[in-house]
């Protein structure tokens, strides 16, 4: 009986562990094909991602290729450069050395230029030593030339009444003169008024116009030069 | 450069004076790079006879430290 027991309560237990498996196998197939739709999905997705980063990658490799030929083409152009920077300083190189070549020269020019500026300097001082000279001569010759515009005009000295007017210096001391006009007379004193040539001959002309000698004078000339009577 | 003497004009011409003196002098002035002086003559024809009067108004000019007179009118003078 045990045994029929435990047979019944094994076939019980077998067919509820059956009836388990079936559900099992179910609930199985049916996760399978879910795990299926998944796998599906992420398949289309993971394709779509793989497309998308193939193209990602072209992009990519396109902007490689890109940047390499710009990177070329630079390094052409800076290489170019780099060789008319080389030129340009060989050149600038050169022109320093000329330049200073030139300094040089200049520089010997101006030392040059010193010394003969130093010695026209010289000249110059002395130029302007004997110009000062001149002008002090020319300011002589000027203060000269003013006194000499000065002198005043000859005045006409044969009418007494047009020389009143013209007298000067009336304050003058001639005590000396005076005391010898006072002794023209006097045959004692040594020092007398003579006549200059001049006043020799008109006084001449004033004794044989009186007198009457012949070749006298005319009476015509006699009275021009103011002499009519002065005898 | 000693021409006729002061004596040749100092006369009025009516006689030879036998007398004459200078009675005053007076300074004009400078003119003509000379010095001028107006003077009185007295004299007449005797002796001590100072009756007659003349005026001379003479230029005098200083040349080599010596006095002459370079030129005489008679202030008196008009002239016509």
């Amino acid at each position: 009986m045990k045994i029929i027991l435990t047979a019944f309560f094994m076939l019980t237990i077998g067919l509820s562990f059956s009836q388990s498996k079936k559900e099992q196998i179910e609930y199985l197939k049916f996760k399978i094909d879910s795990l299926t739709n998944v796998l599906e999905t992420e398949r289309a997705k993971n394709q779509k991602q793989v497309q998308e980063l193939n193209t990602s990658l072209n992009t990519a490799e396109n902007q490689r290729k890109s940047l390499a030929n710009t990177l070329d083409s630079s390094s052409k152009v800076l290489i170019a450069e780099r060789v008319n920077f080389l030129i340009t300083q060989k050149e600038l190189n050169l022109r320093i050395e000329k330049l200073k070549n030139e300094i040089d020269s200049l520089r010997t020019a101006c030392a040059n230029i010193s010394a003969e500026s130093f010695k026209k300097q010289v000249l110059i001082d002395n130029l302007q030593q004997l110009i000062k000279g001149k002008s002090d001569s020319i300011l002589l010759l000027t203060a000269e030339g003013l006194k000499l515009k000065a002198v005043k005009p000859f005045v006409p000295e044969n009418n007494y009444d047009g020389l009143k007017a013209h007298f000067t210096n009336r304050e003058k001391d001639v005590a000396n003169l005076k005391t010898i006009i006072f002794g023209v007379y006097r045959q004692d004193l040594k020092e007398s008024l003579k006549l200059t040539k001049r006043c020799s001959d008109f006084v001449n002309d004033v004794t044989e116009f009186t007198a009457g000698y012949p070749g006298a004078i005319e009476e015509h000339t006699f009275k021009k030069n103011g002499l009519s009577i002065m005898i | 450069m000693n021409y006729a003497s002061f004596t040749a004009f100092y006369e009025n011409g009516n006689c030879g004076w036998a007398s004459k003196k200078v009675a005053s002098v007076e300074y004009l002035g400078e003119l003509n790079n000379g010095d001028w002086f107006k003077f009185t003559i007295k004299g007449g024809c005797g002796i001590n006879d100072f009756s007659e009067t003349i005026h001379r108004v003479i230029k005098v000019i200083k040349k080599d430290n010596t006095y002459f007179i370079d030129y005489i009118i008679d202030p008196t003078y008009k002239r016509e």
